[in-house]
C-alpha cells in the first residue's frame, strides 16, 4: 500500500487532521481536543481516517511517511499560567530587567488600552521579583569583561532558587551574546549543583542585542520547556506504540518543522505553531495557483488574524506576541486584533463600537443560546441571513435567530434609532472595515499597496466576511481555499523541515562613508555566514536530519546608524566580494525608500549589519493535490435562494451547496456556498469561480479589481 | 476656502471612519519613527495628531502629550498669521513664547485640502536632539536669557507649494551640533505627513470631505458632550492646590528657593476654569515655563484623566478655560530663558491642577475612580556629550529618567517604573542599546524600593541608574530638574508622597578597577572615592573615566492611610523587594517575620500603636465657626469624608469610623485633628526645605489618615474645596 503525508493542527477547540495519499487525494477529519491529553484528539482523527481508509489504525499509521503537527500546548500553557517555575539569574544592578520592562507600560495593548491612563498597568511579569537573583559578573559592550563572574555568588543564588521552589533556571546576563562565558560557566553550576536541571541561556537561544527581550525570551522558554517536551513526548510515544515509524515533526513559529527532537532546546520557538500553518498553507496554495504577494487572513472567534507572503515566501519577523508578552524568536510575521465572530458591538455616548470585547465561546452569542445577551458580530450574520441556523458547525448547533435580533435590537438598534437589520448591517459594515484597516496597515508598514495582493481567507468566519473586507482593500481576487476549515493542518502538511541560526555581531561604516566595499570587509560577511552555515547544518546532522540538498537561505539585518528599526536584506548563497557589498547596501537602501519614500534614506549617518541569518530547509514530501474532479455530467438541481439583507434591502442570495461544486463553475453575487463546516459569500457585483482544486475565487463581475 | 461643517454622519459610518483616521494617524505616526534617526524619537518624545480645519485636536497619538496640544496652538497661529495658507505647504514653529514647550520641540503642521478646500491639518512634533545654545543638546539650565538658548523658530514655511524651503532648513540645521540627526528627523517628519495625506485623500475620495470633516467634529461633539455631562454631576465651587518648584537661588549663592505654583479651579455647571494668577513671577532661571507649555500640560491632564472613558480629542479642552496673566514662572514671556519649560513650572502646574480635580471627582461617587495624585513630578534631565567610544562626538539625552512611579488610584497601585502619564506609550531603550551607542557603562538600573508613596494603595516605585564614562576620557553632563529638595507628588485621601528626585556623583574613584576586582558594588557607598550629592541643576558638569553619576526619581503618591492596607499585600510588596521590613513596620504598621511571614497579631498591634501615637500627637480640631456659603450636601469626599444635609447646613463625619466631625465650616480641615509630621515620617527617600512642613490631618476618633500635605511653615494653607 501506498504512502500517507499526515497533518494535525491540535487546536483550542478542534483537532484537524489532514492525510493526503499518494494520489494527491486530500481528506480532513475533525474531533474535539482533549485539552489534559492532545494525543486524545489527534488519535481520534486517525480513527475515523482509518475508518474512512477502511483499514485498522495500526495499517494506517505503519503507512505514513511524514507526521507533521502544530500545537498550541505552549500558547495555552502561557496564557493559562501551567507552565514551570522559573528562577531567573541576571547580571547585578540589572536584575529588575523584567519588571523595569524598559518603562513600557502599554506593551501589547490594543487602541482603546493605550489611552486609558485610569487602567494601564503592565502585564504579569514573566519572573516575579522574588525568584530573580543577581550574580556578580559585568561583560561591557566590546564582550570584554567588567567583572569576573562571582561563582560563590551564583552558586548561593541558585540554592536559594531552588529553596523557593524554582523547576527551571533562565540566564540571562549582559552582553552575553559578545561572550557567552559567563552564562556558560553558570550554566556549569547550576548542572553541578542540581544534576539533571533544565535551562536555558540566553547566548544560546537568543544572541541579540537588547536585555530586555532576551531576559523574557530566556525565561518564557525555559518555563515551557517540561511542558512542551511531555506533550511532545506523550504524543510521540502514544503514535509510536499504535504503530507510527516516522519520528514526528513539529511545527515551528517560523514556519518550518522541526523534528521533535530538536525542539526541546527551543520550546518557545512554536507558541505560533498553530497559527502559522495557515500562512504556509496560503504560500502552498499560492504557489499552486501562481499568486506571489498573498494577504492571509484567519477570522475567527475572538480574533482576527493577518499573514502575509511577499514574493512567494511568508513574511517572517523578528517576535511574536502571546498575550502582552513579546517573544523575541522569529515567527511568520502574524498580526492579530480582536475582531472575530464573537466580537461584541455596543453603543454609548451615541457612537457604536464593535470590539474589541468578546463574547467567546462561553456564553458567546446571543444566538447560541447559552446565555450570552450582548449582540456580536455572528448575530449580526446570522439576523442578515449570510448564515443559515441549521449549518453551523456542521449543523452540531442550531442558532436562534429570535434571540440575535432581540440582542441586536435592544442594545444597538433602539439606542440609535435604527431598524433591527439596518443596526446588523452596521455592526458587519463596522468589523469588516476594521479588519481591512488592519490588513492594510500590515501590508503598509511592509512597503506595499494592498491592492497588489490576492487575499486569501480561512477561519470559521473568514469565508463569510472576505467577500466584504477584501474588497474594501481593492484586492484583484478573494480566494477562498476549499480547505479553508481545516487550512493550518494543511499547511503543517505542505511545510519544509527548517532550522535557522541567527548571530548579533555588527559591521559597520563611519558617517559620511561613500565606498561601502572599503568601509565594511566582504570576508568578515562571508566568515559569519560561514559560521552560521556550519551550525545550521550541525543541528539537522544532531537531529539525525539527511541533510541532502538544504535550500540556504541568507539574509542580514541592516539599517542606517543611529537609527533603531531595521530591515531585512537578503544576501546571496555565493561569498561577497566588493561589487557585492555594494550591491547589498544598494539593495538595503532601496527597499528603505520603497518603503519610505524616495530621499528619506539617511545615508550620512553611515550603514549597520546588526544580525546575520541563515535558514536552512529541506524540502519535504509535497502533498500533490488532486484536482477537483469535473461534475459527472447533469445540469445542477434548480436553484435555491434565501433572503439576505445587504446594501440597505432584502435581496434574494443563491445557495450552493458542495455537490454543486465543480472547476470551472461561475457564481454571480449575491451568492452564499455552503460547505459541512464553512460558509462562503459572493457579494454583489462579484463573481466566484470554482478552481480545478476547488478553490473559490472572487472576483469582480466587470473584471476589474474589487472596489 | 475652509470646509464648513453642518451636515450629520449615522454612526455606522461614523465608526468605521473614526477608524480609519485613528489608523491613518497611526500610519503618518509610525511611518514618522521609522525614518527618524533619532534615539530621543525612538524613545517616543514625540506625537502625531489630525486636526480638524479650524485647528482642533481631532485625532491624538499616545506618544508625548503636550506637544499635540501646542499643535493645535500653533495651526490657529498659522490661519491667523497667514492669509495665504495653500495646498502643499508645510509651516514649521518650535517659539515657545508662541506655541511650543521649549526649542527643542520642532513641529511640523500640514494644511490639508481636498478639491482645494482646507479639510483638516496633520501635525507632527519631535524633541530635536540639538538645536544649538550654550549646552550640547539645548537644554540650557543656567542660561539666563532665551538668547544663550536654541534656536528659536518663529512661524513660518518649510515647505511652500510642495517645494522645500531649503534655506530655512540650512539655517536651522547649520545652527545644530547635530545636524545629520536634525536633518533626519525632518525628513521624516515629511515622510510621515505625505503618508497621512495620501490616505486622508482617500478616505475623501471615497466618503466625501463633508463626511470626514463631520465625523472629526462630531467626536470632537461627543467627547466634549460626556465631559459636560460627566461634570454637571459634581458640585459647583472652588477646588484648590498649591504646589512648589524648588531650584537654584538666581543670586548664586548655594541653596535653593521656592517658587509657588498655586491653582485656583472654578467648577460651575459644565465648565471649569483653572486660575494660577496666585502663582509667583518669573524670574531668569531654569524651569520657567511658557503659557503654551502650561495650557499644554494642563490639556494632557484633562486627556488623560477623562480620556479614560470619553473619546480622545480637543472635545476634552472645550469646557476648560486657563487664566493667568503674563509674566509668571507658568506664563513666562521673553527673554526669560524656556529651554527647561518642557517640564518646568508647567509640570508642576499640572501637578495643581491633579490635584483640584482629584478633590472635585471625588464628590462623585461613579466618577472618583478618576482620581490620582499628580501623575508626574519632575524630569531629570540627564544629558551627555563628548566624545564617544568610536572618537565620534556624541549627544545623549537618557530617556531612563522617565521610568518614574505612577500615582495610585482608588482601586490599584501605581505602576512601578514607568508610570509616566505626559508619554502614555512612552519607554526607554535598553540598556545594551544605550552602551553601544555612548561611552557611559551603567552599573546598575533597577526599581528602588521604597520610593514609592505609601498607602492603602502604593504609589509606584521608580528606578535609579548609575553610570561612569567608559573608552572615553570624560563626558560633560547637563543635568537639572525640580523636585530634588522637596516632593512634588503628594498623595491623596490620606496617602504619602513618594521620593524626592536626586542627582548623585562620586568623584575620584576608579569604579572600573574596583569591578575588575570583583568588588560588590551594591550602592555608590561602596565605590572608592568622593561620594557627593548634587544641586538640582548643574551644566557643564564633567564625569571623568570611573567617576560616577547616580539618577534617582522622584515617584508616585499614594492614596488612602498606608495602615488600611491590606497586610497580605504588603507582605507581597516586601517579598518582592519593593517595599522594606522596616517601612512595612513603621509606615504600613505590618509586621514581617524574619522568615518572611506575615505576623498577624504583632500587625494588629502595631497599627493599633500608629493610631494611638497619632492621637497623642493630635493638635485637636479648631473650628472658626464661619460656614460654607454652599446649599446643604449629602454624600461622600472618596473614602475620607461623608456629608449629611442637616438643618440647612453640611454635617461633616468620618468616611471611616462615622464619627461625626461637625458642621462644615470654610475649611474641612478645621473639623480634622492635625499631626504635624517629621520628613522621615512621609518615607525615607523624602527631604523637605525649612519653609516647608507636612501635616497629617486625621479623624479626632479613629484616628485615620484623611490627607497629607506640605504647606508653607509661616504662610497659611490652601482650602481644598470652597462649594458655592
Amino acid at each position: 500500500m501506498d504512502a500517507f503525508i499526515v497533518a494535525s493542527d491540535i487546536g483550542g477547540t478542534f483537532t484537524d487532521t489532514v492525510t493526503i495519499d499518494a494520489d494527491g487525494v486530500a481528506r480532513r477529519y475533525k474531533a474535539p481536543t482533549v485539552p489534559e491529553d492532545p494525543a486524545g484528539g489527534v488519535l481520534a482523527t486517525l480513527e475515523l481516517a482509518a475508518q474512512a481508509e477502511g483499514v485498522e489504525l495500526r495499517d494506517l499509521l505503519a503507512r505514513v511517511s511524514l507526521f507533521a503537527h502544530g500545537t498550541t500546548v505552549a500558547t495555552n500553557a502561557l496564557l493559562e499560567g501551567r507552565t514551570a517555575v522559573v528562577g531567573l539569574l541576571q547580571t547585578r544592578g540589572f536584575g529588575d530587567t523584567v519588571s523595569i520592562m524598559r518603562g513600557f507600560k502599554s506593551l501589547g495593548l490594543d487602541e482603546d488600552g493605550v489611552k486609558n491612563f485610569r487602567s494601564m498597568v503592565k502585564q504579569e511579569l514573566v519572573v516575579p521579583k522574588r525568584l530573580t537573583r543577581e550574580v556578580g559578573e559585568r561583560v561591557d559592550y566590546r564582550g570584554r569583561v567588567v567583572a569576573p563572574l562571582d561563582e560563590d555568588g551564583a552558586r548561593i543564588a541558585i540554592r536559594e532558587l531552588h529553596d523557593l521552589g524554582v523547576e527551571v533556571f533562565a540566564v540571562a546576563l549582559l552582553w552575553s551574546f559578545k561572550n557567552p562565558d559567563h552564562e556558560r560557566r553558570v550554566g556549569e553550576i547550576i548542572e553541578s549543583e542540581l544534576p539533571g536541571t533544565l535551562y536555558t541561556l540566553s547566548s544560546d537561544l537568543l544572541p541579540r542585542l537588547g536585555e530586555y527581550r532576551r531576559t523574557v525570551t530566556t525565561a518564557l522558554n525555559a518555563s515551557l520547556r517540561p511542558v512542551v517536551a511531555h506533550a511532545v513526548e506523550n504524543l510521540a510515544g502514544t503514535l509510536r506504540e499504535r504503530g507510527l515509524a516516522a519520528e514526528p515533526q513539529l511545527m515551528q513559529s517560523n514556519g518550518g518543522l522541526a523534528p521533535v527532537a530538536e525542539i526541546d532546546r527551543e520550546a518557545a520557538s512554536t507558541v505560533m505553531s498553530g497559527p502559522v500553518g495557515g500562512v504556509v498553507a496560503c504560500e502552498y496554495l499560492g504557489a499552486l495557483r501562481g499568486n506571489r504577494n498573498i494577504v492571509a487572513t484567519d477570522m475567527g472567534g475572538t480574533s482576527f488574524e493577518v499573514g502575509l507572503i511577499l514574493d512567494g515566501k511568508a513574511h517572517i519577523a523578528n517576535s511574536t506576541w502571546v498575550g502582552r508578552h513579546e517573544l523575541a524568536l522569529p515567527s511568520v510575521a502574524v498580526r492579530t486584533v480582536g475582531a472575530g465572530s464573537g466580537s461584541i458591538a455596543s453603543v454609548s455616548h451615541g457612537l457604536l463600537r464593535v470590539g474589541p470585547e468578546s463574547a467567546g465561546a462561553v456564553p458567546g452569542p446571543a444566538c447560541y443560546g447559552r446565555g450570552g445577551e450582548q449582540p456580536t458580530v455572528a448575530d449580526a450574520d446570522l439576523v442578515l441571513g449570510y448564515i443559515n441556523p441549521d449549518n453551523f458547525l456542521a449543523g452540531r448547533l442550531t442558532l436562534d435567530v429570535e434571540r440575535a435580533r432581540a440582542a441586536i435590537g435592544t442594545h444597538v438598534a433602539e439606542p440609535l434609532g435604527l431598524s433591527v437589520e439596518t443596526a446588523a448591517e452596521g455592526i458587519k459594515t463596522i468589523v469588516d472595515s476594521r479588519m481591512s484597516d488592519l490588513i492594510r496597515r500590515a501590508t503598509i508598514e511592509q512597503g506595499h499597496d494592498p491592492a497588489d495582493f490576492v487575499l486569501y481567507a480561512y477561519g470559521g468566519a473568514g469565508p463569510s466576511h472576505a467577500f466584504s473586507y477584501g474588497a474594501e482593500l481593492g484586492v484583484s481576487e478573494i480566494v477562498i481555499p476549499l480547505t479553508a476549515s481545516v487550512h493550518s493542518a494543511f499547511g503543517v502538511a505542505a511545510s519544509d523541515l527548517t532550522v535557522a541560526e541567527e548571530l548579533s555581531d555588527p559591521l559597520l561604516s563611519p558617517p559620511g562613508t561613500t565606498d561601502y566595499a572599503r568601509a565594511i570587509d566582504a570576508a568578515e560577511i562571508n566568515a559569519r555566514f560561514e559560521r552560521l552555515g556550519e551550525r545550521a547544518i550541525a543541528r539537522l546532522a544532531r537531529a539525525g536530519v539527511e541533510t541532502g540538498s538544504p535550500r540556504i537561505s541568507r539574509s542580514v539585518e541592516m539599517r542606517f546608524r543611529f537609527q533603531i528599526h531595521v530591515l531585512t536584506v537578503p544576501v546571496g548563497e555565493e561569498p561577497l566580494d566588493d561589487d557585492g557589498v555594494r550591491a547589498l547596501v544598494e539593495r538595503f537602501i532601496e527597499t528603505y525608500e520603497a518603503r519610505f519614500g524616495e530621499g528619506s534614506a539617511f545615508v550620512a549617518a553611515g550603514i549597520e549589519l546588526t544580525t546575520f541569518r541563515v535558514v536552512l530547509s529541506v524540502p519535504g514530501v509535497k502533498p500533490q493535490l488532486r484536482m477537483l474532479e469535473s461534475a459527472s455530467g447533469g445540469a445542477p438541481a434548480a436553484a435555491a435562494t434565501r433572503p439576505v439583507f445587504s446594501a440597505g434591502q432584502w435581496t434574494d442570495a443563491r445557495i450552493v451547496d458542495r455537490g454543486e461544486l465543480r472547476p470551472g463553475l461561475a457564481l454571480d453575487g449575491l451568492a452564499v456556498i455552503e460547505l459541512e463546516d464553512t460558509t462562503i459569500v459572493i457579494g454583489p457585483g462579484q463573481q466566484g469561480v470554482i478552481d480545478d482544486y476547488g478553490n473559490v475565487v472572487i472576483s469582480d463581475r466587470e473584471g476589474g479589481a474589487n472596489r | 476656502m475652509s470646509i464648513e461643517v453642518s451636515r450629520q454622519v449615522d454612526a455606522i459610518t461614523f465608526e468605521v471612519i473614526r477608524h480609519k483616521l485613528w489608523s491613518i494617524n497611526e500610519e503618518g505616526s509610525a511611518t514618522m519613527i521609522h525614518v527618524s534617526g533619532s534615539p530621543v524619537v525612538h524613545a517616543t518624545d514625540y506625537n502625531f495628531g489630525l486636526y480638524t480645519a479650524a485647528g482642533e485636536m481631532a485625532v491624538i497619538g499616545v506618544y508625548l502629550l503636550v506637544p499635540v496640544y501646542t499643535g493645535s496652538m500653533a495651526i490657529r497661529e498659522f490661519l491667523t498669521r497667514f492669509a495665504d495658507v495653500a495646498d502643499g505647504d508645510v509651516f514649521v514653529i518650535n517659539d515657545p513664547y508662541i506655541a511650543a514647550e521649549h526649542q527643542n520641540d520642532v513641529q511640523f503642521c500640514a494644511p490639508f485640502f481636498h478639491d482645494g478646500r482646507l479639510v483638516a491639518w496633520i501635525g507632527c512634533m519631535a524633541h530635536q536632539v540639538d538645536l544649538g545654545g550654550t549646552d550640547a543638546g539645548s537644554w540650557c539650565p543656567t542660561a539666563t536669557d532665551t538668547f544663550q538658548e536654541g534656536l528659536r523658530i518663529p512661524p513660518g514655511r518649510i515647505v511652500r507649494g510642495g517645494q522645500v524651503n531649503q534655506e530655512l532648513w540650512d539655517i536651522i540645521i547649520a545652527n545644530s551640533r547635530m545636524p545629520f540627526t536634525v536633518s533626519n528627523d525632518f525628513t521624516a517628519f515629511l515622510a510621515g505627513l505625505r503618508v497621512a495625506a495620501e490616505r486622508l485623500h482617500e478616505l475623501c475620495d471615497r466618503y466625501g470631505p463633508d463626511v470626514v470633516a463631520a465625523v472629526m467634529d462630531q467626536s470632537i461633539e461627543a467627547a466634549e458632550g460626556g465631559l459636560r455631562a460627566l461634570l454637571r454631576e459634581l458640585p459647583d465651587g472652588q477646588f484648590e492646590h498649591t504646589s512648589y518648584l524648588d531650584r537654584p537661588r538666581i543670586d548664586g549663592e548655594p541653596g535653593v528657593e521656592l517658587l509657588k505654583i498655586n491653582c485656583k479651579m472654578t467648577k460651575s455647571g459644565d465648565r471649569l476654569i483653572f486660575d494660577y494668577d496666585g502663582s509667583d513671577v518669573q524670574s531668569p532661571a531654569y524651569g520657567m515655563a511658557t503659557r503654551a507649555g502650561t495650557v499644554g500640560a494642563v490639556a494632557t491632564l484633562m486627556l488623560c484623566l477623562f480620556g479614560s472613558e470619553l473619546p480622545w480629542n480637543h472635545g476634552l479642552m472645550r469646557p476648560v478655560e486657563v487664566v493667568a496673566r503674563d509674566g509668571l514662572c507658568v506664563t513666562a514671556v521673553s527673554p526669560m530663558p524656556v529651554s527647561g519649560g518642557a517640564a518646568g513650572a508647567n509640570w508642576v502646574a499640572m501637578n495643581a491642577a491633579a490635584g483640584c480635580i482629584a478633590k472635585m471627582v471625588s464628590f462623585s461617587e461613579r466618577n472618583k475612580g478618576l482620581a490620582f495624585g499628580p501623575g508626574d513630578g519632575s524630569w531629570q534631565l540627564a544629558q551627555f556629550g563628548g566624545l564617544n567610544q568610536y572618537g565620534e562626538p556624541f549627544a545623549a539625552m537618557y530617556l531612563d529618567s522617565l521610568l518614574w512611579g505612577g500615582p495610585a488610584f482608588e482601586d490599584r497601585d501605581g505602576v512601578d517604573s514607568g508610570g509616566a502619564m505626559v508619554i502614555l506609550g512612552g519607554g526607554t531603550q535598553d540598556v545594551e542599546q544605550q552602551e553601544v551607542g555612548q561611552p557611559l557603562l551603567y552599573l546598575w538600573r533597577r526599581e528602588v524600593p521604597d520610593s514609592g508613596g505609601a498607602g492603602r494603595r502604593r504609589g509606584g516605585n521608580g528606578i535609579e541608574f548609575a553610570m561612569t564614562p567608559i573608552d572615553t576620557e570624560e563626558v560633560s553632563g547637563v543635568i537639572a530638574t525640580h523636585g530634588t529638595t522637596l516632593p512634588n507628588r503628594t498623595g491623596i485621601f490620606g496617602g504619602l508622597p513618594g521620593s524626592c528626585a536626586r542627582f548623585e556623583l562620586v568623584r575620584n574613584a576608579n569604579v572600573l578597577d574596583d569591578l575588575a576586582k570583583g568588588r560588590a558594588l551594591e550602592r555608590l557607598e561602596d565605590i572608592d572615592g568622593d561620594y557627593e550629592v548634587l544641586p538640582g541643576v548643574s551644566a557643564g558638569l564633567p564625569v571623568a573615566a570611573g567617576e560616577v553619576v547616580n539618577v534617582r526619581l522622584q515617584n508616585g503618591g499614594g492614596y488612602g492611610d498606608p495602615v488600611l492596607r491590606e497586610p497580605e499585600l504588603v507582605l507581597r510588596d516586601v517579598r518582592n523587594g519593593a517595599v522594606s521590613r522596616d517601612l512595612a513596620t513603621r509606615i504600613y504598621g505590618v509586621v514581617v517575620t524574619d522568615a518572611g511571614e506575615l505576623d498577624a497579631a504583632a500587625t494588629d498591634a502595631a497599627r493599633q500603636a500608629i493610631r494611638e501615637q497619632r492621637l497623642e500627637r493630635m493638635r485637636p480640631p479648631q473650628t472658626s465657626g464661619d460656614a460654607q456659603p454652599a446649599p446643604p450636601l449629602t454624600g461622600r469626599w472618596a473614602e475620607s469624608l461623608r456629608f449629611e444635609a442637616r438643618d440647612g447646613a453640611t454635617e461633616v463625619s468620618c468616611g471611616h469610623c462615622g464619627n461625626v466631625l461637625g458642621v462644615l465650616g470654610s475649611d474641612w480641615r478645621e473639623l480634622a485633628g492635625t499631626v504635624s509630621l517629621a520628613t522621615e515620617e512621609l518615607g525615607p527617600l523624602i527631604v523637605l526645605p525649612t519653609a516647608l512642613e507636612a501635616r497629617q490631618f486625621i479623624c479626632p476618633s479613629c484616628a485615620t489618615s484623611l490627607w497629607v500635605d506640605v504647606f508653607p511653615v509661616d504662610g497659611p494653607p490652601w482650602t481644598d474645596f470652597t462649594l458655592i
